[in-house]
Protein backbone atom coordinates (compact mmCIF):
# COMPACT_ATOMS: atom_id res chain seq x y z
CA UNK A 1 0.00 0.00 0.00
CA UNK A 2 1.40 3.19 -1.56
CA UNK A 3 1.92 5.73 1.57
CA UNK A 4 1.59 9.10 -0.61
CA UNK A 5 1.96 12.20 2.09
CA UNK A 6 1.05 15.37 0.14
CA UNK A 7 2.61 17.56 3.24
CA UNK A 8 5.83 16.81 2.57
CA UNK A 9 5.72 15.41 -0.44
CA UNK A 10 6.56 12.03 -0.09
CA UNK A 11 5.97 8.85 -1.55
CA UNK A 12 6.82 5.43 0.25
CA UNK A 13 6.24 2.20 -1.48
CA UNK A 14 6.62 -1.89 -0.34
CA UNK A 15 8.37 -4.36 -2.66
CA UNK A 16 8.28 -8.01 -1.57
CA UNK A 17 11.41 -10.48 -3.21
CA UNK A 18 9.33 -13.63 -3.03
CA UNK A 19 10.49 -17.14 -4.01
CA UNK A 20 11.42 -20.24 -2.62
CA UNK A 21 13.96 -21.33 -0.30
CA UNK A 22 17.86 -20.17 -1.78
CA UNK A 23 17.04 -18.89 -4.70
CA UNK A 24 18.59 -15.65 -3.74
CA UNK A 25 16.18 -12.93 -2.06
CA UNK A 26 18.56 -11.88 0.40
CA UNK A 27 21.46 -11.90 -2.26
CA UNK A 28 19.20 -9.62 -4.29
CA UNK A 29 19.57 -6.90 -1.20
CA UNK A 30 23.14 -7.54 -0.39
CA UNK A 31 24.00 -6.51 -3.47
CA UNK A 32 21.95 -3.73 -4.02
CA UNK A 33 22.71 -2.45 0.04
CA UNK A 34 26.59 -2.53 -1.46
CA UNK A 35 26.09 -0.72 -4.61
CA UNK A 36 23.95 2.10 -3.35
CA UNK A 37 25.63 5.09 -2.03
CA UNK A 38 24.95 6.00 2.22
CA UNK A 39 22.99 8.94 1.53
CA UNK A 40 20.27 7.07 -0.76
CA UNK A 41 19.19 3.85 1.54
CA UNK A 42 19.20 3.49 5.42
CA UNK A 43 20.43 0.04 7.73
CA UNK A 44 19.56 -3.12 6.27
CA UNK A 45 17.87 -4.97 8.72
CA UNK A 46 17.90 -8.81 8.61
CA UNK A 47 16.33 -11.33 11.02
CA UNK A 48 17.44 -14.56 9.94
CA UNK A 49 18.26 -18.11 11.74
CA UNK A 50 21.54 -19.16 13.29
CA UNK A 51 22.41 -20.66 10.12
CA UNK A 52 22.00 -17.51 8.02
CA UNK A 53 18.39 -18.02 6.47
CA UNK A 54 16.09 -15.66 6.33
CA UNK A 55 13.60 -16.09 9.35
CA UNK A 56 10.93 -13.15 9.04
CA UNK A 57 12.34 -11.03 6.17
CA UNK A 58 15.36 -8.65 5.61
CA UNK A 59 14.77 -5.10 4.85
CA UNK A 60 16.17 -2.15 2.78
CA UNK A 61 14.84 1.31 2.44
CA UNK A 62 15.99 2.90 -0.70
CA UNK A 63 15.60 6.91 -1.68
CA UNK A 64 15.31 6.77 -5.20
CA UNK A 65 15.03 10.32 -5.52
CA UNK A 66 12.67 12.93 -6.64
CA UNK A 67 10.12 12.58 -8.81
CA UNK A 68 7.79 15.43 -10.17
CA UNK A 69 8.31 16.94 -6.88
CA UNK A 70 7.61 13.77 -4.54
CA UNK A 71 10.50 12.63 -2.81
CA UNK A 72 10.03 8.54 -3.29
CA UNK A 73 11.24 5.87 -1.24
CA UNK A 74 11.26 2.40 -1.85
CA UNK A 75 11.20 -0.60 1.21
CA UNK A 76 12.17 -4.01 -0.31
CA UNK A 77 11.53 -6.91 1.84
CA UNK A 78 12.11 -10.06 0.89
CA UNK A 79 10.09 -13.29 2.50
CA UNK A 80 11.82 -16.50 3.91
CA UNK A 81 11.84 -18.87 1.23
CA UNK A 82 11.32 -22.44 3.01
CA UNK A 83 8.00 -24.10 2.89
CA UNK A 84 7.81 -24.48 6.59
CA UNK A 85 7.34 -20.41 6.90
CA UNK A 86 4.54 -19.66 5.26
CA UNK A 87 2.82 -18.01 8.04
CA UNK A 88 5.07 -15.47 8.07
CA UNK A 89 5.40 -15.19 4.55
CA UNK A 90 2.02 -13.84 4.64
CA UNK A 91 2.54 -11.35 6.97
CA UNK A 92 5.73 -9.82 5.36
CA UNK A 93 3.61 -9.88 1.85
CA UNK A 94 0.88 -7.61 3.54
CA UNK A 95 1.01 -4.13 1.92
CA UNK A 96 2.81 -4.87 -0.72
CA UNK A 97 2.37 -2.47 -3.83
CA UNK A 98 5.04 -5.29 -6.32
CA UNK A 99 6.39 -8.39 -5.89
CA UNK A 100 9.78 -9.67 -7.80
CA UNK A 101 9.62 -13.27 -7.90
CA UNK A 102 12.82 -14.79 -7.31
CA UNK A 103 13.57 -17.67 -9.42
CA UNK A 104 15.93 -20.60 -9.10
CA UNK A 105 17.40 -21.10 -12.81
CA UNK A 106 18.42 -24.58 -11.99
CA UNK A 107 16.73 -27.68 -13.91
CA UNK A 108 16.62 -29.46 -10.62
CA UNK A 109 14.71 -26.50 -8.75
CA UNK A 110 11.80 -26.41 -11.02
CA UNK A 111 9.13 -28.06 -9.02
CA UNK A 112 9.78 -25.46 -6.19
CA UNK A 113 9.80 -21.98 -8.20
CA UNK A 114 6.54 -23.52 -9.38
CA UNK A 115 5.17 -24.60 -5.63
CA UNK A 116 6.51 -21.03 -4.72
CA UNK A 117 4.62 -19.23 -7.62
CA UNK A 118 1.33 -21.17 -6.72
CA UNK A 119 2.16 -20.39 -3.11
CA UNK A 120 2.60 -16.31 -3.84
CA UNK A 121 -0.58 -16.44 -5.96
CA UNK A 122 -2.96 -18.29 -2.89
CA UNK A 123 -1.31 -15.79 -0.15
CA UNK A 124 -2.15 -12.40 -2.42
CA UNK A 125 -5.91 -13.95 -3.10
CA UNK A 126 -5.83 -14.20 0.65
CA UNK A 127 -5.66 -10.98 1.03
CA UNK A 128 -7.97 -10.35 -1.63
CA UNK A 129 -5.37 -9.44 -4.44
CA UNK A 130 -5.47 -10.74 -7.86
CA UNK A 131 -1.84 -11.45 -8.82
CA UNK A 132 -2.89 -9.42 -12.38
CA UNK A 133 -3.70 -6.68 -10.29
CA UNK A 134 -0.06 -6.01 -8.78
CA UNK A 135 2.40 -5.30 -10.57
CA UNK A 136 5.19 -8.44 -10.93
CA UNK A 137 8.55 -8.82 -12.37
CA UNK A 138 10.19 -12.56 -12.77
CA UNK A 139 13.93 -13.12 -11.88
CA UNK A 140 15.58 -16.11 -13.49
CA UNK A 141 18.36 -16.08 -11.21
CA UNK A 142 21.87 -18.22 -10.81
CA UNK A 143 22.62 -17.95 -14.60
CA UNK A 144 26.10 -18.42 -13.95
CA UNK A 145 25.41 -22.08 -12.67
CA UNK A 146 25.75 -25.24 -14.68
CA UNK A 147 22.51 -26.97 -15.31
CA UNK A 148 20.08 -24.11 -15.65
CA UNK A 149 16.93 -24.37 -17.44
CA UNK A 150 16.80 -22.16 -20.81
CA UNK A 151 14.95 -18.77 -20.31
CA UNK A 152 11.81 -20.00 -22.92
CA UNK A 153 11.13 -23.15 -20.56
CA UNK A 154 11.39 -21.03 -17.23
CA UNK A 155 8.64 -18.47 -19.22
CA UNK A 156 6.56 -21.60 -19.76
CA UNK A 157 6.16 -22.45 -16.60
CA UNK A 158 6.45 -19.59 -14.54
CA UNK A 159 5.70 -16.95 -16.83
CA UNK A 160 2.40 -17.54 -18.61
CA UNK A 161 1.18 -13.84 -17.73
CA UNK A 162 4.15 -12.64 -19.71
CA UNK A 163 5.29 -9.72 -16.91
CA UNK A 164 8.46 -8.72 -17.40
CA UNK A 165 11.19 -11.39 -16.69
CA UNK A 166 15.24 -10.60 -16.55
CA UNK A 167 17.88 -13.53 -16.47
CA UNK A 168 20.47 -13.06 -13.42
CA UNK A 169 22.87 -13.98 -11.39
CA UNK A 170 22.45 -12.15 -8.33
CA UNK A 171 25.48 -13.31 -6.06
CA UNK A 172 27.74 -11.27 -9.16
CA UNK A 173 25.27 -8.48 -9.33
CA UNK A 174 24.13 -9.21 -13.00
CA UNK A 175 20.01 -8.54 -13.24
CA UNK A 176 19.81 -7.68 -10.15
CA UNK A 177 19.48 -3.56 -10.75
CA UNK A 178 17.54 -4.01 -14.12
CA UNK A 179 14.93 -6.10 -12.11
CA UNK A 180 14.79 -3.59 -9.43
CA UNK A 181 14.22 -0.50 -12.04
CA UNK A 182 11.45 -2.81 -13.35
CA UNK A 183 9.97 -3.22 -10.66
CA UNK A 184 9.64 0.55 -9.47
CA UNK A 185 8.60 1.45 -12.70
CA UNK A 186 5.36 -0.95 -12.46
CA UNK A 187 4.61 0.39 -8.79
CA UNK A 188 5.26 3.89 -9.29
CA UNK A 189 3.18 3.87 -12.78
CA UNK A 190 0.61 2.44 -11.20
CA UNK A 191 1.10 4.77 -8.50
CA UNK A 192 0.97 7.90 -10.64
CA UNK A 193 -2.97 6.83 -12.06
CA UNK A 194 -3.83 7.05 -8.38
CA UNK A 195 -2.35 9.94 -7.86
CA UNK A 196 -4.39 12.20 -9.79
CA UNK A 197 -8.11 11.45 -8.57
CA UNK A 198 -7.43 12.05 -5.45
CA UNK A 199 -10.28 14.25 -4.17
CA UNK A 200 -13.09 11.48 -3.84
CA UNK A 201 -10.54 8.74 -2.69
CA UNK A 202 -10.84 7.87 0.76
CA UNK A 203 -7.84 7.59 3.45
CA UNK A 204 -8.01 3.82 3.21
CA UNK A 205 -7.50 3.87 -0.43
CA UNK A 206 -4.60 5.94 -0.45
CA UNK A 207 -3.16 3.16 1.69
CA UNK A 208 -3.15 3.73 5.53
CA UNK A 209 -4.59 1.26 7.32
CA UNK A 210 -5.79 -2.26 6.05
CA UNK A 211 -6.68 -3.11 2.64
CA UNK B 1 -12.55 10.55 9.20
CA UNK B 2 -12.56 7.70 6.01
CA UNK B 3 -13.33 10.58 3.92
CA UNK B 4 -10.47 12.53 5.10
CA UNK B 5 -7.37 13.82 2.95
CA UNK B 6 -4.05 11.69 4.21
CA UNK B 7 -2.28 15.08 4.99
CA UNK B 8 -5.04 16.55 7.04
CA UNK B 9 -5.19 12.96 8.96
CA UNK B 10 -1.30 13.41 9.35
CA UNK B 11 -1.71 17.19 10.76
CA UNK B 12 -4.23 15.86 13.03
CA UNK B 13 -2.48 13.04 14.40
CA UNK B 14 -0.15 15.49 15.88
CA UNK B 15 -1.89 16.72 18.34
CA UNK B 16 -2.91 13.54 20.04
CA UNK B 17 0.77 12.58 19.89
CA UNK B 18 2.06 15.68 21.75
CA UNK B 19 -0.65 15.16 24.42
CA UNK B 20 0.40 11.60 24.92
CA UNK B 21 3.83 12.41 25.28
CA UNK B 22 3.47 15.42 27.46
CA UNK B 23 0.97 12.96 29.84
CA UNK B 24 2.56 10.13 29.78
CA UNK B 25 6.45 11.22 29.79
CA UNK B 26 7.69 8.75 27.49
CA UNK B 27 10.62 9.76 25.34
CA UNK B 28 9.51 8.98 22.30
CA UNK B 29 6.10 8.18 20.13
CA UNK B 30 5.78 7.60 16.97
CA UNK B 31 2.41 6.52 15.06
CA UNK B 32 2.75 3.96 12.30
CA UNK B 33 0.51 1.55 9.53
CA UNK B 34 0.71 -1.83 9.11
CA UNK B 35 2.88 -1.91 6.75
CA UNK B 36 5.38 -0.27 9.15
CA UNK B 37 5.35 3.43 7.64
CA UNK B 38 5.99 6.40 9.75
CA UNK B 39 3.14 8.51 9.70
CA UNK B 40 3.71 10.25 12.82
CA UNK B 41 6.11 11.34 15.97
CA UNK B 42 6.83 13.13 18.70
CA UNK B 43 9.32 13.86 21.62
CA UNK B 44 13.25 12.38 21.03
CA UNK B 45 15.10 9.47 21.65
CA UNK B 46 18.23 7.89 20.74
CA UNK B 47 17.48 5.86 17.44
CA UNK B 48 19.41 6.31 14.78
CA UNK B 49 17.18 4.49 12.24
CA UNK B 50 13.73 5.35 12.92
CA UNK B 51 12.38 3.68 10.02
CA UNK B 52 14.06 0.63 10.69
CA UNK B 53 12.73 0.32 13.77
CA UNK B 54 9.17 1.17 12.54
CA UNK B 55 9.51 -1.78 10.06
CA UNK B 56 10.17 -4.49 13.35
CA UNK B 57 7.53 -3.26 15.12
CA UNK B 58 4.76 -3.95 12.52
CA UNK B 59 6.81 -6.97 12.21
CA UNK B 60 6.19 -7.87 15.78
CA UNK B 61 2.86 -6.67 15.85
CA UNK B 62 1.76 -8.73 12.91
CA UNK B 63 3.17 -11.50 14.06
CA UNK B 64 1.51 -11.37 17.52
CA UNK B 65 -1.80 -10.81 15.67
CA UNK B 66 -1.00 -14.34 13.94
CA UNK B 67 -0.41 -15.53 17.15
CA UNK B 68 -3.17 -14.88 19.10
CA UNK B 69 -5.45 -16.06 15.94
CA UNK B 70 -3.90 -19.64 16.36
CA UNK B 71 -4.82 -19.37 20.00
CA UNK B 72 -8.48 -18.29 19.34
CA UNK B 73 -8.25 -14.63 20.22
CA UNK B 74 -9.53 -11.69 18.51
CA UNK B 75 -6.22 -10.14 18.87
CA UNK B 76 -3.51 -8.88 21.98
CA UNK B 77 -4.22 -5.24 22.95
CA UNK B 78 -0.79 -4.27 23.50
CA UNK B 79 2.54 -5.47 23.39
CA UNK B 80 5.05 -4.56 26.31
CA UNK B 81 8.86 -5.41 26.21
CA UNK B 82 11.01 -4.23 29.40
CA UNK B 83 14.26 -3.71 29.84
CA UNK B 84 16.77 -1.99 31.84
CA UNK B 85 17.11 1.38 31.15
CA UNK B 86 14.25 1.21 28.41
CA UNK B 87 11.22 -0.10 27.70
CA UNK B 88 8.99 -0.56 24.63
CA UNK B 89 5.35 -0.49 24.04
CA UNK B 90 3.19 -1.34 21.04
CA UNK B 91 -0.61 -0.89 20.95
CA UNK B 92 -2.64 -1.06 18.05
CA UNK B 93 -6.12 0.27 18.32
CA UNK B 94 -8.60 0.43 14.66
CA UNK B 95 -9.94 3.33 13.21
CA UNK B 96 -12.00 3.86 10.64
CA UNK B 97 -9.37 4.55 8.23
CA UNK B 98 -7.66 0.93 9.33
CA UNK B 99 -5.10 -0.38 12.25
CA UNK B 100 -2.72 1.80 13.30
CA UNK B 101 0.68 1.19 15.62
CA UNK B 102 1.69 3.39 18.85
CA UNK B 103 5.59 2.66 19.26
CA UNK B 104 6.28 4.21 22.00
CA UNK B 105 9.87 4.34 23.91
CA UNK B 106 10.11 5.23 27.69
CA UNK B 107 12.52 5.16 30.82
CA UNK B 108 11.53 5.22 34.85
CA UNK B 109 10.42 8.48 34.25
CA UNK B 110 7.00 7.17 33.20
CA UNK B 111 5.46 3.35 33.71
CA UNK B 112 3.51 1.15 31.71
CA UNK B 113 0.47 1.83 33.90
CA UNK B 114 0.93 5.39 32.63
CA UNK B 115 1.41 4.46 29.26
CA UNK B 116 -1.51 2.60 28.98
CA UNK B 117 -3.56 5.45 30.57
CA UNK B 118 -2.67 7.73 28.26
CA UNK B 119 -2.42 5.16 25.26
CA UNK B 120 -6.15 4.95 25.68
CA UNK B 121 -6.94 8.14 26.32
CA UNK B 122 -5.03 9.06 22.70
CA UNK B 123 -7.30 6.28 21.05
CA UNK B 124 -10.07 8.24 22.00
CA UNK B 125 -8.89 11.60 20.83
CA UNK B 126 -7.25 9.77 17.33
CA UNK B 127 -10.50 8.21 16.49
CA UNK B 128 -13.01 11.63 17.57
CA UNK B 129 -10.58 13.44 14.88
CA UNK B 130 -13.29 15.28 12.64
CA UNK B 131 -14.27 14.49 9.24
CA UNK B 132 -12.72 16.89 7.30
CA UNK B 133 -13.27 17.81 3.58
CA UNK B 134 -10.64 16.57 1.45
CA UNK B 135 -8.30 19.39 0.05
CA UNK B 136 -7.10 20.38 -3.62
CA UNK B 137 -4.35 17.98 -5.33
CA UNK B 138 -2.27 19.16 -7.76
CA UNK B 139 -0.58 15.81 -8.93
CA UNK B 140 -0.49 15.54 -12.28
CA UNK B 141 -0.01 11.55 -13.52
CA UNK B 142 0.83 12.77 -17.22
CA UNK B 143 4.02 15.21 -15.61
CA UNK B 144 4.70 12.31 -13.02
CA UNK B 145 4.52 9.61 -15.44
CA UNK B 146 6.83 11.71 -17.81
CA UNK B 147 9.19 12.52 -15.33
CA UNK B 148 9.47 8.61 -13.70
CA UNK B 149 11.57 7.87 -16.63
CA UNK B 150 14.04 10.23 -16.31
CA UNK B 151 14.28 9.85 -12.70
CA UNK B 152 14.95 6.16 -12.97
CA UNK B 153 17.76 6.66 -15.83
CA UNK B 154 19.57 9.22 -13.42
CA UNK B 155 18.92 6.60 -10.25
CA UNK B 156 20.08 3.57 -11.71
CA UNK B 157 22.56 5.41 -14.24
CA UNK B 158 24.62 5.91 -11.32
CA UNK B 159 24.33 2.66 -9.59
CA UNK B 160 25.44 0.68 -12.97
CA UNK B 161 28.10 3.18 -13.58
CA UNK B 162 26.82 3.49 -16.94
Amino acid sequence: MSLVNYATKEITCKIVYYGPGRSGKTTNLQYIYSRVPWDRKGEMVSLATEADRTLFFDFLPLDLGRISGFTTRFQLYTVPGQVYYNATRKLVLQGADGVVFVADSQRSQIEEDIESFRNLQVNLLEQGIDIREIPVVIQYNKRDLPNVLAIDLLDDELNFREVPSFAASALLGEGVFDTLRSISEGVLRKLAGKLDNTRSRSWRAKGVGNR
Amino acid sequence: MRQADLRQIQDAFAGPLASFVDESAVRLAVLINRSGQVLAQEGFDRIDDLVGVASLAAGINASSRALASQLGQEDFEHLHHAGRLRQLFLGQFDTGGGLLILVTVFDEASSIGLVRLFFEQMVDEVRQLPVMDAPPVSVSADNFEAELESSLDRFFRDLMGG
